[in-house]
């Protein structure tokens, strides 16, 4: 940039750091013949010595007040409290170190950290904060002390340290020649300190020589202590994410060699307790060898990136390697420094030290030591000969997978857990000290002021850790979503579940509450088991505190009801919310936020139970107060929205629930960005409606839309991935992609089977998809072995009664049929239609069942039979009687069919229904001495011709109009309608087409047109549909039955007559 | 990534438009810090540009696995944003006291400072314009050394030269911008 500095401001320059009387001569001999220059520089030269200090003073108007109080930094000699300032012995970005020296109570000197004027911005504050309070919780011989902490007349923070005067502690190891051993002995006490850092839950995260210093104890024996957690360590109430960058930042500028891996990679929340020992690693290194594993000065040399790029993906070479490869001076002078010999040095390291140094340095943390601790333990059985643990790497490759799985979860999570169990020690510690202190001193106090006092204390100290733990979950609430592995989550919440109800049963309030929160992370991390355990012991708690009407009881009984609702157990749950509502209502009133999010949670039930008009009403108020309360366009009202779409969905009003999906989608988006777990789920719902409106296509790119989101947000793992994978599989089952929807269903149900296990609804319904894929792809006996899950499971959650139970049992049935195991569905029917059963009119869908599979297999007296007796129950359903005229007429139980035509004009003439009144017609049309009223049936199948030509199932009714006319004798209109029906592709249909044709022209006496459409019917029958006596006429058997019988009717008819080519007139 | 490293990166591989938008980023980030920070801290507290601007990288950048090659473009935006923010407060605060505004004006919790300052930031700003046409790197410099408040050794690795030739061109500006002021007032 300096390349071409401008002519001008060079002069200048120069000029100014001449004499003033050597300036005129200077000008004549830069400026030459350029007069403009000359006059330019002249006239800057005339004002610079009034410039003063013009603009040297940040901007004016930034100051929060005209009066400005003239910040000023401290210098030596100035005194901060009873600290009188020596001089500044350090400096770090935001901070700088003084020796200071106390005068009282004891004199002394110490060092004194106190924030760079004008750096004290909130974040920095804050940082420097968590510092002092990570310093003040740590007591260890090994670390700094801390003695005091203040603020300056202008309020900047300082705090006062355990002046340390020591060296590097590398330093001091080459000064004094210690021996691998001796190195070895101080490394161990490094470790130590760090191990108590930990355990407090601080992360040093710059652990180098030059923060470990080493003085010398009056007993003369060498001290390391731990500096600086200045940059660097997580403590209780902090957020990570800035200061780890800070760190990262630092250090990347500062110490490269020491970074840790994850460091390098500078993504947030990724450090812990292992970076220190990576740390700790580099450190052993270097005692062992002189030098660390990367050159720091090399690394320096390379720049940012490739720091970066070598210390996370570059393996060092093993210390003992390093070591044989110095050149012999060097190795000479390193050995020399351990006063031993070249040869032993190498000996000593190789082994044991490689491994422990190199599983401390490994770039998977999870192969580290796991703790501080533990890799001074490793050091100490080196040193007493006992075996290490470290061990070469190959053997831990075994845990690989595993690591591969937990990845990216590690970090964060152990923190998380030093965290959780670092505050509830801090919180039961600080209370045990008050009680005991009031013990002490109060004998005089009153109880009742005791009482009180504590109560506060109480209330303090339980919002405290109240606020951790939300902050806590919710930090865990984005690792669900980011797709982490929840593993470790579930471990750290089981142990704070645990020591929640141990620890802190002397504030049952506060116990309650955490057991709602945890019961909270439970449900959405889907342990329901243990979020129902965490809700019901808050709600005893909570009960036996407080009575039942109290807030925090509704919040376990809220908390509880979603996750009974999430188990499929759907009274409980209603039960549970009703009271949560109930006490609601009753502490709020019945206008009030909390109180409307009630009654949507328990419209969601009955929405879950079926019961739509409930919901939808419920739903509707709370929707109504919602919007009432919180106005149009809130994350509250888009999900009241989102269940009038379910709803409207569930009711099969398509369009509007499309209409309404599309609204909360477009106002979720607009309210929370283009990725939410809450627009995963619109989308979901969406893509659930389209497929219901058949527009496959869009269902399936939102699925899939859905589907990437999901990933995204949840990992591959949660019931969320697995209930829109199973939306997919559905729909591409339907589009017939039958490959690609085997594979989507069987990862839903893996899913589901991982979370749920196999007793879950989740799980079963995941089999059910499954298993009708299974079946449209023609593999039966997975599919049988599915819906037996299906359908066992179902028998005993839901008992035989149930809706589902009569879905599953039917495919199974469809399945052994197509296996031909004839005899196992039988079996199957048989067993559900027990005596007791049929005595009940919930038999006719099971009675219906039989006769269906029984028809199928042409045993029509006992499919007759079990039809009429489910028709006995079901006397309007015109199914039944779809099935009993063919079954009646196969039978040749014409009486019993003339009757049956009887009760069908009856009770359907007049219908409106394409479908019912195409089906009733043909039942009475079947056969010429049916003795219906033929006007009424003729009347039917022109409502069906009418009221279906539009839709696909025209030709059926096409061909039901020509029997009717043929059978009122109007054979031209027959052959019209007859011949629309033979073109179109259903055989069963064309059959009887060409049936009624044929007949419909010999009456005309047009003989050859006759016989030709009898011989294509007949050929059409042949080809198309199963023989007569086949052991499976398929589901289509009662359009069989018609096309066989007006095949006999037709043949009778025409083949009465002579089969000559000529008619006998002309 | 954020959008602030994704328009650092475009930046670096030349997109024109990515430095505009990376400006109208830092200053929307810039201004939301200014104004809070104002509004909750004790009367006559000086804020550091400059600690408001590593605040602004450390939110926008540095949350994100930085690129830290560009810090430079970073800083100049910040510098130039800081600029703006400055002036911006400096004329509605003037307008303010003129009675220029008759609408309701929203001063982000600031009390109005001495006008002869808020005269001079604007003057400054002005003879800028005119200073960066001929003198563009000097410009830049009076950017992060006066309105980013950096010292001469930040402002020497952001514009990658070093201290002692920031500290010249610091100086000529300097001089050059104070005779400026100096000829438009007489």
């Amino acid at each position: 940039m300096n390349d071409s500095p401008n002519r001008e401001s060079v002069v200048f320059t120069e000029a100014i750091h001449l004499p003033v009387a050597e300036r005129a001569a200077y000008l004549t001999r830069a400026c030459g013949d350029d007069a403009g220059l000359r006059q330019r520089v002249e006239s800057l030269l005339q004002v610079h010595e009034r410039v003063g200090d013009f603009l040297e003073q940040p901007p004016q108007n930034f100051t929060t007040a005209a009066r400005s109080d003239g910040v000023s930094g401290e210098k030596p000699g100035d005194r901060i409290g009873r600290y009188k300032l020596l001089q500044q012995i350090g400096e770090g970005g935001c901070g700088v170190v003084y020796m200071a020296e106390q005068e009282e109570p004891v004199r002394r000197r110490v060092a004194l950290k106190i924030i760079k004027p004008g750096m004290d911005t909130k974040s920095v504050i804050a940082r420097f904060e968590a510092e002092r309070q990570a310093l003040a919780l740590m007591e260890h011989p090994n670390i700094a002390k801390v003695f005091d902490a203040g603020a300056t007349g202008s309020g900047r923070p300082y705090f006062v340290m355990e002046l340390v005067r020591g060296v590097k502690i590398t330093e001091y190891c080459d000064q004094n020649s210690l021996t691998t051993e001796e190195r070895l002995k101080l490394f161990i006490e490094v470790c130590r300190a760090v191990q108590h850092a930990h355990q407090k839950g601080i992360i040093h995260r710059d652990i180098k020589p030059s923060n470990i210093l080493v003085t010398t104890t009056v007993e003369g024996a060498a001290l390391p202590v731990v500096i600086d957690f200045g940059i660097a360590k997580a403590t209780t109430n902090q957020r990570l994410t800035d200061k780890t960058l800070f760190t990262a930042f630092e250090m990347l500028i500062g110490t490269p060699a020491y970074m840790s891996p994850e460091q390098a990679a500078l993504a947030s929340v990724e450090v812990d307790t292992r970076t220190d020992i990576y740390s700790l690693g580099v450190l052993l290194y270097e005692l062992l060898t002189g030098s660390t594993p990367f050159d720091a000065g090399e690394l320096l040399k390379a720049g940012l990136d490739e720091i970066r790029r070598v210390i996370r993906e570059q393996e060092p070479v093993c210390p003992s390697t390093r070591l044989s490869k110095l050149t012999g001076a060097d190795l000479t002078t390193i050995a020399q420094c351990r006063r031993a010999q070249p040869p032993a040095l190498i000996r000593a390291v190789r082994g044991d030290l490689d491994w422990i140094a190199m599983k401390a340095l490994e770039k998977d943390r999870t192969r580290r030591y796991e703790t501080a601790n533990g890799l001074a333990l490793d050091v100490q059985r080196f040193l007493t000969d006992e075996t290490v643990a470290a061990r070469p790497p190959s053997t831990l490759y075994r845990f690989q997978k595993t690591v591969l799985r937990h990845k990216l979860i590690f970090g964060g999570i152990s923190i998380i857990a030093l965290l959780l169990v670092t505050s509830l020690v801090v919180v039961s510690g600080s209370l045990a000290k008050e009680r005991q202190a009031r013990r002490e001193a109060d004998g005089a106090l009153k109880q009742a002021e005791a009482d009180k006092a504590k109560a506060q204390t109480e209330a303090v100290k339980s919002e405290q850790v109240t606020q951790f733990l939300e902050e806590m979950l919710q930090g865990a609430g984005p690792s669900i979503a980011l797709g982490r592995d929840t593993t470790m989550l579930r471990e750290i919440l089981d142990k704070a579940a645990i020591r929640v109800g141990k620890e802190l049963t002397n504030q049952p309030a506060t116990m309650a509450e955490l057991q709602n929160k945890i019961g909270n992370v439970y449900e959405q991390l889907a342990c329901y088991d243990q979020a129902e355990a965490m809700h019901r012991t808050a709600l005893a708690g909570g009960r036996k505190l407080f009575g039942n009407e109290n807030q925090e009881v509704a919040a376990s009984l809220s908390g509880l009801g979603l996750v009974l609702l999430k188990q499929g157990k759907l009274a409980e749950a209603e039960k549970s919310y009703r009271e949560a509502l109930a006490i609601r209502q009753k502490l709020l009133g019945n206008e009030h936020p909390a109180v409307a999010t009630t009654m949507k949670d328990l419209s969601g039930v009955f929405w879950k139970e079926g019961r739509l008009t409930e919901a939808a009403a419920l739903n509707q108020a709370a929707l109504e107060m919602r919007r009432r309360l919180l106005g149009s366009e809130n994350l509250d009202v888009a999900d009241s929205l989102n269940a009038v779409g379910l709803i409207l969905d569930q009711q099969g009003k398509l369009s509007e629930a499309e209409t309404t999906e599309r609204q909360v989608l477009a106002m979720r988006r607009k309210l929370l960005g283009t990725e939410h777990p809450l627009i995963a789920s619109s989308l979901h719902n969406l893509a659930m409606t389209l497929a219901e409106e058949e527009k496959l296509d869009e269902a399936e790119s939102t699925y899939r839309e859905t589907l990437a989101m999901r990933y995204k947000l949840y990992g591959e793992e949660h019931p969320d991935v697995a209930s829109t994978l199973s939306g997919l599989g559905q729909v591409l089952l339907r589009e017939g992609k039958l490959d690609e929807a085997a594979t989507v269903s069987s990862n839903a149900l893996s899913i589901q089977h991982q979370v749920f296990g196999n007793e879950h609804p989740g799980y079963i319904h995941a089999l059910y998809d499954l298993g009708l894929i299974l079946e449209s792809r023609g593999e039966y006996p997975k599919a049988e072995t599915a819906d037996r899950e299906v359908l066992a499971w179902q028998r005993k959650n839901l008992g035989d009664e149930d809706s589902q139970v009569r879905a599953a049992l039917d495919h199974l049935v469809a399945v052994l049929v197509a296996e031909k195991k004839f005899k196992a569905a039988e079996q199957l029917l048989n067993d559900f239609l027990t005596p007791a059963l049929v005595a009940k009119p919930q038999s006719a869908y099971f009675l219906a069942a039989r006769a269906k599979f029984l028809a199928r297999q042409s045993r029509w007296p006992e499919a007759a039979a079990d039809t009429a007796a489910a028709l006995q129950y079901c006397p309007t359903d015109h199914q039944l009687y779809h099935m009993l005229a063919p079954l009646l007429v196969e039978a040749k139980s014409l009486d019993a069919y003339r009757q049956l035509c009887q009760k069908i004009l009856g009770q359907f003439r007049g219908t409106t229904d394409p479908f019912i009144a195409d089906q009733m017609a043909k039942d009475c049309l079947l056969l010429p001495s049916s003795d219906a009223d033929l006007r009424l049936v003729g009347e039917l199948a022109e409502t069906a011709v009418a009221a279906g030509s539009d839709h696909p199932a025209m030709p059926y009714f096409q061909c039901c109009k020509a029997l009717a006319e043929y059978r009122l004798g109007h054979f031209n209109a027959a052959i019209e309608w007859a011949q629309k029906s033979v073109t179109e592709p259903y055989p069963d249909a064309q059959g009887m087409a060409c049936f009624i044709l044929a007949m419909a022209q010999f009456r005309l006496t047009h003989n050859d047109e006759a016989k030709s459409a009898l011989d294509m019917g007949a050929k059409l029958v042949q080809s198309k549909l199963p023989q007569r006596g086949s052991d499976d006429l398929g589901v289509d058997w009662q359009g069989w039955v018609f096309a066989q019988v007006l095949m006999a009717e037709a043949t009778g008819l025409i083949g009465s007559t002579p089969s000559t080519e000529q008619p006998s007139t002309k | 990534m954020s959008n602030a490293t994704v328009l650092l990166t475009a930046i670096e591989q030349g997109d024109p438009k990515a430095a505009e938008n990376l400006l109208n980023l830092v200053y929307e980030e810039l201004r939301r810090l200014a104004t809070s920070k104002m509004a909750r801290e004790a009367p006559g507290q000086t804020l550091q540009p400059t600690a408001l601007v590593h605040e602004a990288w450390l939110r926008l950048v540095g949350s994100q696995n930085p690129k830290f090659e560009n810090k430079a473009h970073f800083f100049s935006a910040a510098a130039e944003a800081m600029r703006r923010i400055l002036i911006d407060r400096a004329r509605r605060k003037l307008a303010l006291r003129h009675g220029g505004e008759c609408e309701h004006v929203h001063l982000d919790g600031f009390e109005p400072a001495a006008p002869e300052a808020d005269q001079q930031l604007l003057a400054v700003h002005e003879a800028l314009d005119k200073l960066s046409a001929d003198h563009p790197v000097e410009a830049e410099v009076v950017k992060l050394r006066y309105f980013a408040s950096m010292t001469n050794e930040e402002t020497a690795q952001v514009l990658n030269m070093s201290a002692s030739s920031v500290k010249n061109y610091w100086n000529f500006a300097r001089t050059w911008l104070f005779r400026e002021i100096e000829r438009s007032r007489s």
